[in-house]
């Protein structure tokens, strides 16, 4: 059955890994631009995809600087994480330069951007092909942007550009609308709704070590709770605890040892999960078991104090008699 | 057989081959309102060639629409005509029918004043477009349409308060930009 779910683990990572992405709304403003994104793990149950968008508009070659104007280059990395098959948020940072001229002004900008700030979208299902799907992402960004510019205008002349000497640079909000095209080799519906099951498998391990500390902590601190403090068949006990706590300490430690850490650590061993969870579960048993010694020393020193002051004012009551 | 028998037979064959090769084949008209209400008439017919491919084709222009500038003179006012023939792909399968990208060419002669500018000359260019068809009725269609493409342009250019000289005395001007070329919102109806 463990063989069987790693085969598809396996397998999983070739269906879709990679998508291809392209702003229709960028393109309604004739600026041409794509995206790639990948899945950062090969688990079917990944939901963080890293992407890298290239926009660019080139400056083009005409006899007279038109008059208006929208170039842009943009390289912009992001990172996304899908919360379900459909909604995403992430964060993006970007670089861009740019010069823009609105028709009829006699003044453009030019200048760098850079900046950064959170996404979020939904992604849904458009058409499924037979090797691959098409998806259509509605998304939106927003970010603040050190922007760097300069004025510019067009010469007298009409075939050059004269620029301004001054820069000024200030912070701007940034904002992205996106309604883009997602190619990919599977549609989003069904790609990122799996959950790890070894998730499910470490919460019960977590789970069934909890109830064994719990349990091995109820028979101690009950029967030290009731005088007994005999934590197993052992009548010595008492005789140790009160003449050489030290020896008891260490023979409580034992039995820690024995009923809680050995059985823990054994059935972590032979659980389904990877060394780096059994790794994490062994060093949280360990803790758990300083804890609980630190926690007996205390409730010892207690026992100690409270035995001393009942032998004290016994011995009190006994001379005053 | 004698010639005109030969014809009749082999135009009849074909009128009964068309229906049988034809089942998928649509043909369609239509006319781009939003261009209407910025007076410039136009139409265009779409032929569907396959499962998801088809082929448009349409044609608008203007002269001297309501909006042209007069600011170079009474004489010039804006006039243009353009072609536009299109490839689209179907991205469902069913031409007509919702998300269409396409591939097209551009040709356009143009006339126009603009802010104090005489422009003059032709342009064609490749371009790129992206369309959403919403199926109204049996036969009507509403088409949204997008696109922008490479516009290469060579021809005149002249401005100045002056009486506008002889066309071949402006000077040249040429080159190319990236631009939106498309905006539609369209009515389609299907003919068969």
């Amino acid at each position: 059955m463990a063989q069987e779910s790693s085969h598809t683990d396996e397998k999983e990572p070739s269906k879709g890994f990679l998508a291809l992405k392209t702003n229709l709304l960028e393109w309604t403003v004739a600026i041409p631009n794509v995206s790639m994104m990948i899945d950062l793990s090969g688990k079917p149950w990944n939901r963080s995809v890293a992407g890298i968008t290239l926009k660019y508009k080139w400056r083009t070659n005409e006899t007279y600087v038109p008059s208006y104007m929208l170039n842009l280059l943009e390289i912009r990395p992001e990172y996304r994480y899908y919360l379900n098959n459909k909604f995403f948020v992430g964060g993006y940072a970007a670089y861009n330069n740019f010069a823009a001229k609105l028709p009829g002004k006699s003044i453009g900008w030019t200048g760098f951007t850079a900046g950064g700030g959170a996404s979020a979208g939904m992604e849904l299902p458009l058409y499924q092909y037979r090797k691959s799907a098409l998806d259509i992402e509605f998304g939106l960004s927003l970010g603040a942007h050190y922007v760097l510019y300069q004025d510019f205008a067009i010469d007298a002349s009409q075939t050059g550009i004269d620029f301004s000497d001054t820069r000024s640079g200030r912070i701007l909000p940034y904002p992205e609308l996106r309604i883009a095209l997602v190619w990919r080799k599977t549609s989003v519906k069904g790609k990122y709704n799996s959950t790890n099951p070894m998730k499910e498998v470490y919460a019960r391990e977590r789970e069934a070590i909890q109830i064994n500390l719990d349990a091995t902590n109820k028979e101690t601190f009950d029967a030290m709770q009731q005088g007994r403090l005999k934590v197993y068949q052992n009548d010595v006990f008492q005789d140790l605890y009160q003449s050489d706590p030290d020896a008891y300490r260490a023979d409580f430690e034992a039995y820690l040892q024995e009923s809680f850490v050995d059985i823990a650590m054994d059935n972590i061993e032979r659980s389904r999960l990877d060394e780096r969870s059994k790794d994490k579960l062994r060093k949280w048993v360990d803790s758990l078991r300083n804890k609980t010694l630190a926690e007996f020393d205390k409730t010892v020193k207690a026992e100690l104090r409270k035995q001393k002051e009942t032998e004290a004012s016994a011995d009190k009551l006994k001379d005053n008699q | 057989m004698a010639r005109p028998v030969k014809a009749y037979l082999l135009v009849m064959t074909l009128l009964l081959l068309l229906p049988l090769q034809g089942a998928a084949q649509r043909l369609a008209i239509k006319t781009n309102v939003l261009s209407l209400a910025t007076a410039t008439p136009n139409l265009g017919f779409e032929l569907v060639t396959g499962e998801r491919l088809s082929l448009s084709i349409s044609a608008f222009g203007s002269a001297n629409p309501y909006w042209s500038d007069h600011s170079l003179g009474e004489e010039t006012g804006t006039s243009f005509f353009a072609m536009r023939p299109e490839i689209r792909y179907w991205f469902n399968g069913r031409p007509l029918t919702r998300f269409y990208a396409g591939v097209n060419v551009l040709a356009a002669t143009y006339d126009f004043p603009l802010w104090g500018m005489l422009h003059k000359g032709t342009a064609a260019g490749p371009g790129l477009s992206f369309g959403y068809v919403i199926n109204l009725g049996k036969r009507l269609d509403l088409e949204f349409t997008s696109g922008a493409g490479l516009l290469f342009y060579w021809g005149k250019r002249f401005s100045g308060d002056t009486p506008l000289p002889a066309e071949d005395t402006m000077p040249d001007t040429k080159g190319y930009k990236l631009t939106p070329n498309q905006l539609g919102i369209s009515l389609v109806y299907i003919i068969k």
